[in-house]
């Protein structure tokens, strides 16, 4: 009895990383787009990028672009954070929810994995291990188109991705019929240590209503 | 002694108008007559309805009601056609949710999230309401057309002056303070459901004063939509790019009472 109970201790030492790890297994290179797989190899050894980003938008009232300056932060496998501070906008997105801080509207949005979703729908293929909900296509000079391999409610279905010449993302940009175009420009690129989940969630302040969405 | 007496009354009377003169006074200007203010009124509304021929703004939004569940505050962008037209798009930084514009008797609603859109040729067929586009510009600029026969029997109510009149089977009606702005409108359709504006602050968005803070109160349903409008812009484009909701070749045409379920769904961004 005494060892059987210690074939079990053994047995359960080695399988615990594989079980404590439950879950997808790491994202290979083939499953990360090759769109993403500079940004990814600068990830693999810090844990955490973060950009410039610039969000252009034609009007479709004036027909002219209209465009907000803020931050994107970026930790695989699935966190994302923008914040414009002009607006006071900060959005925080993980595979099993997000919030959405919006000061003009006295509000901050609990988005449920569904909203999440929605909202990361193009942020994530620039992480790793995105090669499995998209497929792309190379259209040279270092601009890709990316397709979403299954249909979506949410509009745009193809985006395209240019590169700067360290092989970083520079411009993310879609347009969904009878809505925006809409073009991300990233820019200074920086990369540090990961900082965690606790880092991609945003308490609400006291001062605003918080509303729970799907 | 009797000599005294006089004296003593003319001193109290004289102390007494001295102190009555001292303490404050409730000053109660004289109330205008009802046809200065209806000439207040007609001015600032026209001043209104040439802004409203070509103006742009930003809106917040937010729709609370009893029977309604918890709905966040939205973005939109809001474009006046004077004096038929207009247009609001909701949008947010993760794009457009709802494009909805009104044109004389037609309005035409998409949701590009959904790829669904509706159209509608007389409104008054689907909707009950005639003219949708007229209407929603003269609920927006406050630019409310009681006939002169109406202003004639105005009258007023504690301080502002109330004017009521019919139009088509409507019976409408609008109280002005005497700046001449006013402070609510009200319309009550055939079947006597009651829709009140109550317009709440005002600002000038260049010579004009405008309606700043709204609300909008549908008493059959107790819902009530608080408008907040910003960053008035006369517009640039042109009124066909601007007013125009085009529902894409490929998306799915609706009938109204299916957008209004859509609508009832829609809970995400």
């Amino acid at each position: 009895m005494t060892r059987v109970s210690g074939w079990w201790i053994v047995a359960a030492l080695l399988l615990a990383p594989v079980l404590l790890g439950a879950g997808p297994p790491p994202p290979t290179a083939s499953d990360t787009l090759e769109s993403a797989r500079g940004l990814a190899a600068r990830l693999r050894s810090g844990g955490r990028a973060e950009a410039v980003v610039e969000r252009r938008a034609r009007d479709a009232f004036t027909g002219q672009w209209r465009s907000i300056r803020g931050r994107i932060s970026l930790e695989p496998p699935d966190r994302a954070q923008l914040e414009f501070p002009a607006s006071g906008e900060r959005i925080a997105l993980r595979a099993e929810g997000g919030e959405w801080l919006q000061p003009a509207l006295g509000q901050m949005l609990r988005l449920g994995p569904a909203n999440a979703a929605a909202a990361r729908r193009w942020w994530e293929l620039l992480l790793p291990g995105a090669g499995a909900r998209f497929a792309e296509v190379r259209l040279g000079g270092g601009r890709f188109a990316v397709v979403r391999r299954e249909e979506v409610a949410g509009g745009a279905d193809t985006a395209r991705v240019t590169l700067d010449p360290h092989g970083l993302p520079a411009q993310l940009e879609y347009h969904v019929e009878g809505g925006e175009q809409v073009a991300y420009r990233l820019s200074a690129w920086k990369f540090s240590r990961a900082r965690g989940r606790s880092a991609f969630v945003i308490q609400a302040p006291e001062s605003l209503q918080v509303v729970d969405l799907p | 002694m009797s000599r005294g007496r006089p004296a003593l009354a003319v001193t109290t009377l004289l102390v007494a108008y001295a102190i009555a003169s001292c303490a404050p006074h409730r000053v109660t200007g004289p109330r205008l007559e009802p046809a200065r203010v209806a000439d207040r009124y007609r001015a600032a509304c026209r001043a209104r309805a040439a802004l409203a021929g070509g103006l742009d703004a930003e809106a917040s939004a937010w729709l609370k009601g009893e029977s309604l569940r918890d709905l966040p505050g939205v973005h939109a962008r809001l474009a006046l056609g004077a004096p038929d037209a207009f247009r609001v798009r909701v949008e947010s930084l993760f794009g457009v949710a709802l494009d909805f514009a009104a044109w004389g008797d037609s309005l035409a609603c998409y949701m590009p999230p959904r790829r669904q859109g509706v159209a509608l040729d007389a409104a008054v067929d689907t909707l009950g309401i005639c003219a949708p586009g007229p209407l929603g510009v003269h609920v927006l600029a406050a630019t409310w057309e009681p006939p002169d026969s109406a202003w004639a029997r105005a009258d007023f109510e504690d301080t502002l002056l109330v004017v009521r009149w019919v139009e088509a089977r409507d019976s409408l009606a609008l109280g002005v303070g005497s700046d001449g702005l006013p402070r609510w409108a009200m319309r009550v359709d055939a079947k006597g459901r009651v829709v009140e504006a109550r317009y709440r602050t005002w600002r000038f968005v260049e010579s004009a004063s405008w309606p700043e803070r709204m609300e909008f109160e549908h008493r059959p349903s107790g819902a009530t939509l608080t408008l907040k409008l910003a960053n008035f812009a006369r517009s640039t484009g042109s009124a066909l790019e601007r007013l125009v909701v085009r529902i894409p070749a490929g998306a799915e045409r609706l009938e109204w009472s299916a957008v209004r379920r859509a609508l009832g769904r829609n809970r995400g961004l």
